[in-house]
């Protein structure tokens, strides 16, 4: 079985339901696939540095994928509690890895930093992203299409092509009114995708 | 007929609130308000940068070294979304009509022609209207309802806006208020460009 960390910031006040959606999601999709996948949640108290150095330094020297779900910055992955994963730790502990994250701006800098230190490919964001509450469903939705895609068999790179459609379609359904922010939200989102390292990754080659 | 949404700033030391032009236009108009100074006309417009005014600006103000010059430049310093109208006397000597337009200045018109003052007052409304806070607005105001006060954008950077508070943030020109605008331009293009397809 493929060791699975989903790291979700369910807690945080402002986006906590969104990110737990986002997680929940993407544990079904992992669960339909006969038990190739080992699940370990990280979420509320146990989302920081300390618990996550102790979770990769378990997994070293095996290949795993990682989720994230919270609130991010440029060089680091943060929640109430403070950054829970940043390019100062040893990274070098996700050597063999995939980053998946819908969190923002972490693709300028902790993305890039992750490959240099061995992670095979990274897709998540290069700005600052957003969804609208009311309507989370279209967003965990197209926040997790590209992993949906992926375990499908396609590359990472032809999984962020096929988001980037994803969010472009999803963005015509919403018309009119304040639906336009939605639409326009959407689209940004899809703007600030970003994909480090290697493009012709496919999930198998973690087996 | 409904009366626009938009409130008339008539910035000038010798309108009062009794004059014939102010009532007149209180008609069409959600209110109208007279500014007597240049000093209370900036604090008045930066105490309350998330409304939807239209400035009409009077260049001299005999009893004050400011001229409405000053008044445009504070105004432009926080917000470009304020249309404001230069309302001259025909003995004004207006030495700076060039950044008075670089300023984006509405239209300048005689203080002695009160109908074409109506015009370029019906006209900015209109442009306000067309305007990414106008469409919000006129949006909200039908939706009392859950979607206004109940919904609310979420950045994965820690913030959380309701549709008011976007509507102001667009007013003031802040970062997350020109975001807005530049999704919304963004959308506008990327339709017509499906159309042409």
């Amino acid at each position: 079985m493929l060791e699975v960390i989903i790291a979700c910031d369910e807690d945080d006040q402002k986006a906590g339901s969104y990110y737990l959606g986002c997680a929940r999601s993407i544990t079904q999709l992992l669960l339909s696939q006969n038990n190739q996948f080992k699940i370990t949640n990280v979420s509320k108290n146990l989302l920081n540095q300390y618990y996550i150095e102790a979770i990769l330094t378990r997994l070293s020297q095996e290949k795993f994928i990682f989720f994230a779900f919270s609130h991010g910055k440029e060089n680091c992955l943060d929640c109430e509690g403070g950054a829970y994963l940043t390019s100062s730790l040893n990274l070098t502990h996700f050597n063999q890895s995939f980053f998946y994250t819908f969190s923002c701006l972490s693709g300028n800098h902790l993305g890039p930093t992750l490959i240099d230190n061995g992670c095979i490919s990274f897709l998540g964001y290069n700005k600052v992203v957003h969804h609208w509450s009311t309507h989370e469903e279209v967003f965990i939705q197209c926040a997790n299409y590209g992993f949906e895609m992926m375990l499908q068999g396609d590359s990472a790179g032809v999984a962020k092509r096929k988001m980037e459609d994803n969010y472009y379609e999803q963005s015509k359904k919403f018309e009119g009114g304040f639906f336009d922010l939605i639409s326009g939200i959407l689209l940004d989102n899809r703007d600030a995708l970003v994909l480090n390292g290697d493009s012709n990754f496919v999930l198998s080659n973690l087996f | 007929m409904n009366k626009s949404s938009s409130k008339i700033l008539i910035i000038d030391d010798s309108v009062t609130p009794e004059d014939y032009r102010v009532k007149d236009l209180k008609f069409d108009y959600e209110d109208v308000l007279v500014l007597n100074t240049p000093d209370s006309a900036v604090e008045f417009i930066y105490n309350n940068l998330d409304e939807r005014f239209i400035a009409v600006l009077d260049y001299s103000f005999a009893k004050d070294i400011h001229t409405g010059k000053y008044v445009l430049d504070m105004i432009r310093d926080k917000t470009q979304l304020l249309p404001v109208i230069l309302w001259t006397a025909y003995d004004d000597d207006v030495k700076e009509y060039p950044e008075f337009i670089n300023q984006g200045t509405f239209a300048v018109v005689a203080k002695a022609n009160y109908d074409l003052l109506r015009e370029k007052i019906k006209e900015a409304d209109e442009k306000l209207s067309n305007s990414v806070d106008g469409a919000l607005e006129e949006w909200i105001s039908h939706h009392s309802g859950s979607d206004r006060y109940n919904s609310f954008l979420v950045s994965s950077s820690g913030e959380k806006l309701s549709l008011d508070q976007i509507l102001s943030e667009i007013r003031m020109q802040t970062e997350t208020g020109r975001y807005f605008e530049k999704i919304l331009i963004k959308l506008t293009i990327d339709r017509l460009m499906r159309k042409e397809k």
